[in-house]
C-alpha cells in the first residue's frame, strides 16, 4: 500500500514535469530558435578567412558571404589568387558553382551533396540543409549547469522521424548567460560522432555579440580542420533584389 | 615373350570385336580432349572479357589504394621515383609484356545545361592499347591521340544523360591535390560503348597528362599500373614476381585478377567445375561403353580360357595374357584417337567453334560474349583421359578374365 502511494506522487509528478523547464522562462525549442537567429539575422553579409588543414596541405581561402534568411547565399572567393571569384550560390536546395576560369556555371547535382564544398571539411549539404534547426529536430536539454567556468545548457537535438537531414543526432552546447552556441556534436545514424563545431572569440560585430570564429574537426580525420573567421560581418540590410541569382554568381 | 605373341593374335582372331572396342576407346578420347578443350576456352574467355577490357591482368597500386580510392595514395606515396624507368623495367619481368599508367579522379562533368558525377581516368593511348581493348571499343567520333590535348573520351549512355556528341566542349570540375578546385573545358573526341553498362554511364577517360594537370599532380604520381600478362592464367604466379623483383617503390603491391576480381575467379571455377562435372559424365559415358565391348569379348571367349587353363596355362598367365591385350588395345585405341583429336583440336584452336549459324549475338552478365567459341589445347586434361581410359579398360579385361581364369576348366568348357 504503501509502495502505490509513492507510485502515485511519482506519477503526479511526472504529468507535472513537462511544464517545468517553464522554469519561468523558454522552453527548449525558444532557446535553440533565439541562439540560431543570432547567428543569422533576417539578411547578413560577412568576410571571413576559412583556413583549411588536411594531411596533405594547409590552405587559406578568404570568403565574402551574403545571405538572406536561410534560402539565399552568395558566396565567393577573393583569395587566393588560383580561385578568385569562384563562387556559390544557394537558392533553397539546388547549388551552383561558378569557375571564372572558364566562365562556367555548375549545377551540384543530388549525387553530390556530401562532396567537400571548395575544398572545406564543409560538405554542399551543409549549405543546403542550413534549414532551422527547430523546424527538423526535437530539442531537449541533457545537461544543465557549470562546464569550463560558465553556465551551460547542454541540449540533445534528435531528428524527427521524416525529417530531411543527414545527422543521427546533434549534442549543443549553449551558454546561458548570453545564448552564444560553445560546441556542437554531430552523430551519424549510428550514434558514432562525425564531426565536432566549436564557437569561440565571441565579439561584437554588426551590432550584435557572435562567436568570431567557427572551427570544424571531423572524428575521422585526426588533426584536420576548417577555421572560419569573420573579419567583417553586418546584419538586417536590405541586399539588392538580383543578388541572389545566377547573372550575379558570374558578374558580381 | 610367347604371351606377346598369344595376346597380339587373339587381337587379331576375331578383328572385327577388336575394332569395335578400339573404336569405342578412341571415341571417348577424342570426345574428351575436344570437350576439356572448349571448357577451357570458354574459361579463358570469360578470363579475358572480366580483365581486358578495363582491369588488366595485373594492377599495382600503392598498398592502401583500393578499396577506398584515396587521391593521394599514389603509387610512391611521398618519395618521387622514376616511373617510366618502373614502366619499362617491369615488362622485363618474366611473364609480363605490356604496361600502362592509370590516373584515376572523381568529377563533375557538365554541359551548362546538364551535370553529372562521373569517374575521370587518365590513360596513356599508346601504351594502354597494349593491355586492355578499352580504347579499342567502338567510338562514334574519334579515339584519343597520342598527345594530350584536352579531348575526352566518354561513355555511351553519358553521352546520352548530357545530350551531348562528339565535337562538343564540357566543363570538368574536380578537387585537385592541392585543395582548389581543378576546372578546364574539355573537347569531346569520341564517345564509346564498351558493352558494360556501369562503364557506358559513367566512363570519362583522357589522357593521364591531362588529368594529372587537372588534379594538380606531379607527373610520376599514378594511381595504377596495369599490366598484361603473356598468360593470364598464370597471373598470380608474374604477379609474385612482380613483387619480388624489387622495381615496386615503397607501400605499393601488385595484385593479380583473380585478387582484384574474386568473383569472377569465382564465377570461372564454378564454370569450370560444373563443366567437369559434364565431362566425367560424358567420360562414365564413353567409359562403359568401352566396357561393354570389353566384357562382351571376353565373355564370349570363356570356353577358350577353359581349353587353354585345360591344357595346363596357369591362371597367372591367362591373366597376364588378357593384361597384355587390354594394353594393345588401350595403345591403339587411345593412338588413333589422339591422332584424330589433334586433327580436330588444332582446326578448333586456330579457327574456333563458330555457333554463330545458331546462336544470335549474345551479351552475358553485361559483356559481349562471342559466337565464335574459343579452343585451346590442353595437355594435362588430355594425360588425364588417356589415363582414365586406360584404367577403364583394364578393368573391363580383367574382371571377365579374373573370373574365367579362376573357373574349374569343366565349367568354363561346359559355359560355352
Amino acid at each position: 500500500m504503501n509502495n502505490g502511494k509513492v507510485s502515485i506522487i511519482f506519477l503526479v509528478f511526472l504529468l507535472l514535469f513537462p511544464a517545468m523547464p517553464a522554469l519561468g522562462q523558454e522552453s527548449p525549442k525558444d532557446i535553440i530558435d533565439r541562439v540560431d537567429r543570432i547567428m543569422r539575422g533576417d539578411s547578413s553579409y560577412g568576410v571571413a578567412e576559412m583556413v583549411i588543414s588536411t594531411k596533405r596541405w594547409k590552405r587559406s581561402k578568404t570568403i565574402e558571404i551574403w545571405s538572406e534568411g536561410t534560402e539565399k547565399a552568395l558566396i565567393r572567393l577573393l583569395k587566393p589568387r588560383k580561385e578568385e571569384g569562384v563562387a556559390t550560390l544557394k537558392i533553397e536546395n539546388d547549388i551552383w558553382n561558378y569557375l571564372p576560369k572558364i566562365s562556367r556555371t555548375v549545377r551540384i547535382p543530388s549525387s553530390m551533396m556530401m562532396a567537400s564544398w571548395m575544398g572545406s571539411h564543409f560538405t554542399n549539404d551543409d549549405l543546403v540543409k542550413e534549414s532551422r534547426l527547430v523546424d527538423d529536430y526535437t530539442i531537449e536539454i541533457a545537461f544543465e549547469g557549470e562546464r569550463e567556468g560558465a553556465e551551460v545548457w547542454e541540449f540533445r537535438l534528435t531528428p524527427d522521424p521524416d525529417a530531411p537531414v543527414v545527422w543521427g543526432g546533434i549534442n549543443f552546447v549553449v551558454r546561458k548567460k548570453d545564448l552564444m552556441p560553445v560546441k556542437a556534436d554531430y552523430y551519424d545514424e549510428d550514434g558514432t560522432l562525425k564531426r565536432v563545431v566549436t564557437y569561440s572569440e565571441y565579439r561584437n560585430m554588426g551590432g550584435r555579440l557572435v562567436p568570431a570564429v567557427m572551427q570544424l574537426v571531423p572524428a575521422d580525420k585526426p588533426g584536420e580542420f576548417t577555421k572560419i573567421t569573420y573579419s567583417e560581418l553586418a546584419f538586417n540590410m536590405k541586399h539588392p533584389s538580383d543578388t541572389f541569382s545566377l547573372a550575379s554568381l558570374r558578374n558580381k | 615373350m610367347i604371351l606377346f605373341k598369344l595376346a597380339w593374335r587373339n587381337l587379331w582372331r576375331n578383328s572385327k570385336r577388336s575394332w569395335i572396342s578400339i573404336f569405342a576407346i578412341s571415341t571417348a578420347f577424342l570426345i574428351l580432349m575436344i570437350m576439356s578443350g572448349i571448357l577451357e576456352g570458354m574459361s579463358v574467355q570469360m578470363l579475358r572479357n572480366g580483365t581486358e577490357l578495363f582491369q588488366g591482368h595485373i594492377q599495382i597500386h600503392h598498398s592502401e589504394y583500393l578499396p577506398g580510392r584515396n587521391m593521394y595514395d599514389w603509387i610512391g606515396d611521398t618519395e618521387e621515383y622514376d616511373l617510366e624507368n618502373l614502366l619499362e623495367k617491369v615488362k622485363t619481368v618474366d611473364g609480363i609484356t605490356a604496361s600502362a599508367p592509370r590516373v584515376y579522379g572523381f568529377g563533375l562533368i557538365s554541359t551548362g545545361e546538364n551535370t553529372n558525377a562521373v569517374n575521370l581516368s587518365g590513360m596513356d593511348p599508346s601504351r594502354e592499347v597494349n593491355v586492355t581493348r578499352l580504347l579499342k571499343s567502338p567510338v562514334q567520333g574519334n579515339h584519343l591521340s597520342s598527345k594530350p590535348q584536352r579531348e575526352i573520351l566518354i561513355g555511351k549512355t553519358l553521352a546520352k544523360n548530357l545530350g551531348s556528341s562528339s565535337g562538343d566542349e564540357v566543363a570538368i570540375v574536380t578537387q585537385a591535390a592541392d585543395g582548389t578546385t581543378g576546372n578546364d573545358l574539355y573537347r569531346i573526341s569520341g564517345i564509346i560503348s564498351t558493352g558494360l553498362s556501369d562503364l557506358d554511364r559513367t566512363l570519362v577517360v583522357m589522357h593521364w597528362r591531362d588529368l594529372q594537370e587537372l588534379l594538380a599532380m606531379e607527373a610520376w604520381q599514378v594511381h595504377e599500373i596495369a599490366l598484361l600478362a603473356e598468360k593470364p592464367r598464370e597471373a598470380a604466379l608474374s604477379t609474385i614476381l612482380v613483387n619480388e623483383s624489387m622495381l615496386l617503390p615503397p607501400e605499393s603491391i601488385a595484385e593479380s585478377w583473380g585478387d582484384l576480381l574474386p568473383q569472377l575467379k569465382e564465377y570461372i571455377e564454378i564454370a569450370k567445375s560444373s563443366g567437369w562435372i559434364l565431362i566425367l559424365f560424358v567420360g562414365i559415358f564413353a567409359g562403359f561403353g568401352t566396357l561393354n565391348t570389353m566384357m562382351m569379348s571376353v565373355f564370349e571367349r570363356t570356353r577358350e580360357i577353359g581349353t587353354v587353363n585345360a591344357l595346363g596355362m596357369a591362371p597367372l598367365q591367362i591373366l597376364a595374357m588378357f593384361l597384355l591385350e587390354s594394353l594393345f588395345l588401350s595403345i591403339l585405341g587411345l593412338g588413333i584417337g589422339f591422332a584424330g583429336g589433334l586433327a580436330i583440336m588444332s582446326y578448333l584452336v586456330s579457327n574456333g567453334l563458330d555457333l554463330s549459324a545458331w546462336v544470335m549475338d549474345m551479351s552475358f552478365a553485361g559483356s559481349h560474349i562471342d559466337p565464335v567459341m574459343q579452343v585451346v589445347w590442353t595437355w594435362n586434361e588430355f594425360l588425364t583421359s588417356a589415363l582414365s581410359l586406360s584404367i577403364v579398360v583394364l578393368i573391363a579385361t580383367l574382371l571377365p578374365a579374373l573370373r574365367a581364369a579362376r573357373m574349374k576348366p569343366v565349367d568354363a568348357l561346359a559355359e560355352g
